[in-house]
C-alpha cells in the first residue's frame, strides 16, 4: 500500500523544471521556482497534475502486479485528474497546430531569403509532441474498459446518489465509463438503487468491526456471502 | 541594340521580382510575429492573469521558452502603435 505524498511530488516536479532551466542555460533559471514553492503548490492545476504524475509513476514502477487499485475520493479533484489528460491533449493539439503553422511560414521565409528550407529545430514543438504523446497514453488507459475499471462508491442516501449521478455524467463527457456501483453502508437485503439500474450494483453492509488487514477483509467477505 | 533592350527588361524584371519577394517576406514575417504573439500569450498568459493552458504545459515549456518570453516583452513596446507597425510592413511613408 502506498500513500501519495502530494507535496513531495510537486516539489520533485518543480526541481525537475529548475534542473531543465539550468541545463538549458537560460536567464529564466533565475526564477528559483523552489524558493516560491509555498505559492506555486497552490497554483490552479498543480495538485491534480502532481497526482497524475504519481499515478504514472506507480503504474510504471508496479507494472509486475496483476491489478493496481487506486482509492480516490469521489470529489472534484478526482474528476479533474481523470479529465486532465483529455483537456491537456486538447490544448496541446491547438498549440501544436499553431507551432506547425509558424514553422511552415519560417520555412517559406528561409527559402525566399536564402533558398534554404532547413530551419533551426523547434525545441518547443518537440516538447509539445512529447507531452501530447504522454497524455495520449494515459487517456487511452483511462478510456480502455479492459485496462481500467472504475467503481463508484455511493451511500444509499439522496445527496450521495445525486453526487454519483453527476460524476457519471461528467465521466461521460470525457468518454470514460463507470463499471460498478458499490453501495456502501447498505442495509441487509438492500434493494437495487433505481438511479443506477444500468450498472452492476454491489452492496456493502455496515460492519461493526474495523476492516483493516487481509484477515478482517476475508471475514467480512465470508459474512457477506452468508447473507 | 536589341540585346541591350532585352538585358534592360530582364534586369527590370529581376528588380521587380526582388521587390515583390522582399514585400512578401515582410508580410510573412509579420504573420509569424502575430502567430508567435498568439502562441506566447496562450502559453504565458497565466503570468499576467489571462486564463490559458493548464499550468503544467507552461512549466514544461519553460526551459525552451526564453525567446518566447523575450518576444512577449518586446511586443509590449509596439503594442500601443499597431498602425505604425502596419505602415512599416506595407512600407507606407
Amino acid at each position: 500500500m502506498i500513500e501519495v505524498d502530494i507535496k513531495k511530488k510537486i516539489k520533485k516536479y518543480l526541481q525537475n523544471i529548475e534542473d531543465d532551466l539550468i541545463k538549458s542555460n537560460t536567464s529564466l533559471s533565475a526564477f528559483n521556482l523552489l524558493n516560491e514553492f509555498e505559492i506555486i503548490k497552490h497554483s490552479p492545476g498543480i495538485e491534480e497534475y502532481g497526482l497524475l504524475m504519481a499515478y504514472e509513476e506507480i503504474t510504471i514502477n508496479q507494472s509486475d502486479f496483476d491489478f493496481i487499485i487506486f482509492d480516490m475520493p469521489p470529489t472534484a479533484l478526482t474528476l479533474k485528474i481523470f479529465s486532465l489528460p483529455t483537456i491537456s491533449a486538447l490544448w496541446l493539439n491547438k498549440l501544436i497546430d499553431l507551432r506547425e503553422r509558424i514553422k511552415k511560414k519560417k520555412e517559406i521565409v528561409s527559402r525566399m531569403k536564402i533558398g534554404n528550407t532547413e530551419i533551426e529545430k523547434d525545441k518547443i514543438l518537440d516538447k509539445l509532441y512529447k507531452q501530447k504523446n504522454k497524455y495520449q497514453i494515459i487517456e487511452e488507459v483511462f478510456k480502455d474498459k479492459s485496462r481500467t475499471k472504475i467503481n463508484l462508491v455511493v451511500n444509499p442516501e439522496k445527496l450521495s446518489i445525486n453526487e454519483g449521478l453527476n460524476i457519471i455524467k461528467e465521466f461521460e463527457n470525457y468518454k470514460i465509463s463507470i463499471n460498478n456501483i458499490l453501495v456502501n453502508k447498505s442495509v441487509i437485503r438492500q434493494k437495487q438503487l433505481q438511479e443506477f439500474k444500468d450498472f452492476t450494483q454491489i452492496n456493502f453492509p455496515t460492519t461493526k468491526s474495523k476492516l483493516i488487514g487481509i484477515s478482517s477483509l476475508e471475514k467480512f467477505i465470508n459474512e457477506m456471502d452468508d447473507l | 541594340m536589341f540585346n541591350k533592350i532585352i538585358k534592360s527588361i530582364k534586369s527590370k524584371i529581376n528588380i521587380a521580382d526582388e521587390i515583390a519577394k522582399s514585400k512578401s517576406v515582410d508580410i510573412l514575417e509579420s504573420e509569424i510575429t502575430q502567430l508567435e504573439t498568439v502562441f506566447s500569450t496562450l502559453v504565458f498568459g497565466n503570468f499576467v492573469g489571462i486564463p490559458t493552458t493548464p499550468i503544467q504545459i507552461t512549466f514544461d515549456l519553460l526551459a525552451e521558452s526564453e525567446k518566447s518570453i523575450e518576444f512577449l516583452i518586446n511586443r509590449i513596446n509596439t503594442q500601443t502603435e499597431p498602425l505604425s507597425e502596419l505602415a512599416s510592413i506595407f512600407r507606407i511613408d
